[in-house]
Formats: structure tokens, C-alpha cells, sequence
């Protein structure tokens, strides 16, 4: 009953964190934009989240060792240093999203200034972080971000049709007038690539395992965990795209404030349903911000060899505990300048798609390394999901800058 | 093995330096600060044409009695501010002159909408002035589609 019991929360907590703003974002807006025809993008993606999320929990568990520490060792100091860099980078501009997110959920809600909401959100995430042990942190931000459901209840509401839908899980190219619009959907099938397969997500899954004492019995609990966590947490991401086709693509409204997203919601269920959102949004967000500015902390201390986890008390892991409040207070700054969270977001997942390749490209070597992994090397259909996932990501980072200029930003 | 991961890695970085190389290039050969050219106004337009459309759906909503006070209030006024920088760029570029006509048309909508945006933050619980914004967002966003349409044609 435990067991089962660890399972479920697993999956909700894995399923509830799944979904950050840069997400909400593009899903929204490639439903409003361009119908269901990006949906396979979003099976694409989720695919590949789940075969290197399973690899990088399966390299924990067995080697217990996480992400970073593998890297500097497969691929040397100075390469896994502009790894680091680059990965840290783009966690600091994902956090700075997340509070800016946080900060307009408060402000919708509440009526405050944004810019004190901004300074309240990184007092909050300070205490919430020192103060709470990872386990609590994970399940509260992760279960409560189920209020998300929310989105899925909607889309069911909205009557998609379903064989149109279904339809578009097949990889489809619309037919377009101009040039220009095949770029702007290429940019949308590299954005969404991304926002599920941010890379943040491998680190701190990998790093949670050994916050949560994985060892190789826990190897079937994180395939399951994956899996379904994965799966569930993907159909929230199909949700958003389906309201952005069915209630904002007739409006011709391509929505770019957290408050617009919450409109669809409130078109079918009025203000309880729009506060739900933003209740979901919130810990969604909040979740998302968290583990940005704790995987970075994580990436720096493993990549170093300091002390790290939340499972250690501050002073035995002083370092890693002082990278982490100094990510939240950087977030802070950048976004504290009246930088549009969106806009921040959007350049943020554009850059995670280049140091996708980076970071997963080790890891696939070790997980296909028989004398590190012993019986849990990858199999044969890991290894072919692996490679095949390695190259669409590879060409993804190599489309990603071109594209993004070409359409400004995915603007057309 | 590590040297195999480390010569793997390297030749993903260079690729990807590459990538890197190639948009600045793509950015620098297909920046025109001169002028507004047609792609630049028409993507302005765009933005003016969601944000009517958004101004539509919170009036709508807010006759419907499904939004809060805070959210119309925050929404609007968020929205006013970017359609505000939006007439500002449209003001300070001048226009090529075969769109001339296009771009004053441009910002004549942007102005009305930019009003109407005003209006819409402080009109929580006024039935009347809302359905008289409705309306209006709905006359905006027909004329900003037709305008848009009109520079997608031009290309």
C-alpha cells in the first residue's frame, strides 16, 4: 500500500510540475496560431523527455550520481564547463520568467504593484526553500499544481473535434500562402520541442532521485513514474493547445499575459473557474521557479564536487545552499527591471534547445555503457530512442537562432 | 569512452556555434532601421489586432460577470501600455512611401484602440459602457484584420 502510495504521488507530483509558464505560453499561442496541427509536437516531445528523464533517474539510481558529475567526467572540464555555463544561464532567465509569472498571478489576484510582488515572490521563495525539505517541496508545489486540471476540464468543455484531434498526433505540415509562415511554424515546432524538453527537468529529476535516496529497486518506480507522470502531465500541455485553437484562433487573439490565459477558463466556468487557473498557475509557476534555481545549485555544486542537497543541513552544504539564493536573487534582478516575463521566456526556451544536445548526449553514452551500468545498460530500443531523439534535438538547437530571427520571435 | 564522449561533445559545440553564427549573420544582413518596410508593419499590426481581440474577450467576459475586478482592471491597463509602445514605434519609424497610407491608417486604430483600452481598465460594473466597448473592440479588430490582410498580400 506504500509502495502503491509513492507511485501515485509520483506520478501526480511528476504530472502536476510538468507544466511552467514558457509552456503555457507556446501551447496556448500554437493552438491560436496554427489549430491542432502542432500537436504531434507535443507527443514528439514528450517521447523524448521520457526516454532521457528515465535514463538520467536510471544513472542516479545505479550510479548515484547525478547529471553534472557525469558530465565532467565523460566530457572533460573545459567542455562541460561551457555545459555548465550555458545550462545555468538559461535556468537564471527561466527562474526570472517563473517569479515574473508568480509576481502578475499575485497581482491579478491581489491588485498590487507588480514590482513589490516581484521583491514579495523571491522573499517567498527564499523561505519556502530554506525552510522546507525537498520531499515537501516537491509533492506541495507538484500536487497543488493539479489545480491545472482545470485547462484539461475546459478543453473537454470546449467540444474540440476529437477525430480532428486525434489526427493531428500523425507528424502534418498545413499548407501555407508565403515562406514566411512555413518559418514561423518551423519556429513553433523548435519552441515546443523545447518548452517539454527543458533541460532543467533531467537535472533536478536526477538530482531528486539522490535527494530521495534512489537505489537500483527503484529503478521500476522511476520508469513508471516517467511514464505515466509524463504522459499525464503532456495531455495538460495538449489541453492548453486545444483552448488556444478552439477559444482564442476564432477570436484571432494570440494571447501574451498569464491573465489572458485564464480568459478561455472563464468563458466556460466564469470567475471560479478563472481563479482555479490562476491558483494552478501560481503553484505551477512557483514549482517551475524553484527548481530552476535549484538545479542550477545542483549543477554547480556536482560539477565542482562541493557538498550539496537539501537533505544536508545548510552549513555542511553552505555552497551549494548560497548558489541557489544567489540564482533567485539574479532571476530577481533581470526581471525586476521591467523585462516582459514573456519575452524572457521566450528567448529562454529558445536557448534551452542548443545546450539540449550538450546535455543529453553524455548522458546517453553512460546509460549505453555496459561496465558503468552493468545490468541496467540501455537496451536496444533505449539506445535506438536515444540516438534517434539525440539528432532531432541536435537539429532543433542548429534551427533554433536562425529561425527566431527570421520570424522575430515567432512574430511572422 | 571519455574521449569519444569529449570529441562528440566538442563537434556539437562547433555545430552549434555554427547555428549561432548563422543567425547573427541572418540578423544583420535582414536589419533595415531606415524605414518601416512592409514585414515590420505588418507584424505591428498583428499585435494591435490581438490586443483588440483581447480587449473584446475582457469586455465580453466582464458583461458576463465572469471576471474579477482586479483582472479587468490589471489586463487592461497592461494592455494599454503595450499598445502605447506600439503607437510609439509606429510614430517614431517613418514609413516607406508607398505605405504611407497603410501606416497612418495603422495609427489611427492603434490610438482608438489605445483609448478604448483606457476606458476598458475603469469599467468594471458598467453595463452599458462595456457593451459600448464591445462593440468598438469588434469595429477595431475588423479593421486591423483587413489592414493586416491587405500588407500579407503585399508581402
Amino acid at each position: 500500500m506504500k509502495k502503491f502510495l509513492e507511485i501515485f504521488l509520483g506520478i501526480m507530483t511528476a504530472m502536476g510540475g510538468f507544466v511552467e509558464i514558457g509552456e503555457l505560453t507556446f501551447m496556448l499561442n500554437s493552438g491560436a496560431r496554427f489549430g491542432f496541427s502542432l500537436l504531434w509536437v507535443v507527443a514528439l516531445g514528450t517521447a523524448g523527455i521520457i526516454v532521457y528523464c528515465e535514463m538520467a533517474g536510471r544513472v542516479a539510481a545505479v550510479t548515484e550520481q547525478p547529471v553534472f558529475n557525469l558530465i565532467r567526467e565523460r566530457v572533460g572540464f573545459n567542455v562541460g564547463l561551457v555545459t555548465l555555463i550555458a545550462a545555468n544561464l538559461v535556468n537564471i532567465l527561466t527562474c526570472a520568467a517563473e517569479i515574473g509569472g508568480v509576481a502578475i498571478v499575485w497581482q491579478l489576484l491581489s491588485g498590487w504593484p507588480y514590482r513589490w510582488l516581484v521583491l514579495l515572490a523571491l522573499l517567498f521563495f527564499l523561505i519556502v526553500v530554506w525552510f522546507f525539505s525537498f520531499h515537501w517541496i516537491e509533492k506541495v508545489f507538484g500536487l497543488l499544481g493539479l489545480l491545472m486540471v482545470i485547462f484539461m476540464i475546459t478543453a473537454i468543455a470546449l467540444k474540440p473535434d476529437w477525430t480532428l484531434v486525434a489526427q493531428n498526433f500523425v507528424p502534418n505540415i498545413p499548407r501555407f500562402e508565403s515562406s514566411q509562415e512555413y518559418f514561423v511554424y518551423a519556429y513553433f515546432v523548435v519552441a515546443l520541442i523545447s518548452a517539454v524538453m527543458l533541460p532543467y527537468e533531467t537535472y533536478f529529476y536526477a538530482s531528486g532521485a539522490i535527494e530521495d535516496g534512489w537505489n537500483p529497486s527503484d529503478i521500476k518506480l522511476n520508469r513508471i513514474v516517467v511514464i505515466l507522470g509524463f504522459i499525464l502531465g503532456s495531455t495538460l500541455a495538449v489541453a492548453l493547445l486545444i483552448i488556444g485553437a478552439q477559444a482564442y484562433l476564432p477570436r484571432q487573439l494570440e494571447p501574451q499575459l498569464p491573465g489572458a490565459a485564464t480568459l478561455g477558463v472563464a468563458a466556460v466556468f466564469g470567475k471560479w473557474g478563472m481563479l482555479i487557473a490562476l491558483g494552478g498557475m501560481f503553484f505551477a509557476f512557483a514549482g517551475a521557479a524553484i527548481e530552476t534555481a535549484l538545479s542550477s545549485a545542483y549543477n554547480v555544486a556536482q560539477f565542482l564536487g562541493w557538498p550539496w542537497g537539501k537533505y544536508r543541513p545548510p552549513k555542511k552544504a553552505a555552497r551549494f545552499n548560497f548558489s541557489w539564493i544567489i540564482v533567485f536573487v539574479l532571476a530577481t534582478l533581470i526581471i525586476i527591471t521591467g523585462l516582459d516575463p514573456i519575452s524572457v521566456v521566450e528567448y529562454s526556451i529558445i536557448f534551452s534547445v542548443i545546450i539540449l544536445p550538450l546535455t543529453y548526449f553524455p548522458l546517453l553514452l553512460i546509460a549505453g555503457d555496459k561496465n558503468v551500468m552493468g545490468n541496467f545498460v540501455n537496451g536496444r530500443l533505449a539506445n535506438i530512442l536515444g540516438w534517434f531523439f539525440l539528432v532531432v534535438i541536435t537539429l532543433a538547437a542548429l534551427a533554433a537562432i536562425p529561425l527566431m530571427i527570421i520570424t522575430h520571435g515567432g512574430k511572422g | 569512452m571519455s574521449g569519444r564522449a569529449t570529441l562528440g561533445s566538442r563537434w556539437l559545440q562547433a555545430v552549434i556555434l555554427l547555428s549561432l553564427l548563422a543567425g547573427a549573420a541572418i540578423w544583420i544582413s535582414g536589419s533595415k532601421p531606415a524605414s518601416t518596410n512592409t514585414k515590420a508593419l505588418r507584424i505591428q499590426v498583428g499585435e494591435l489586432r490581438s490586443q483588440a481581440a483581447e480587449g473584446q474577450f475582457l469586455a465580453e467576459l466582464s458583461l458576463a460577470g465572469s471576471l474579477t475586478h482586479n483582472l479587468i482592471s490589471i489586463e487592461a491597463s497592461t494592455l494599454e501600455e503595450d499598445s502605447r509602445a506600439l503607437i510609439q514605434t509606429l510614430l517614431s519609424t517613418d514609413a516607406a512611401a508607398e505605405l504611407a497610407q497603410k501606416a497612418a491608417q495603422g495609427k489611427e486604430l492603434a490610438g482608438r484602440l489605445n483609448t478604448d483600452l483606457q476606458r476598458l481598465s475603469g469599467s468594471f460594473d458598467k453595463p452599458n459602457e462595456l457593451e459600448s466597448l464591445r462593440d468598438d473592440f469588434a469595429q477595431i479588430l475588423s479593421q486591423l484584420t483587413s489592414l493586416e490582410a491587405s500588407l500579407k498580400q503585399r508581402g
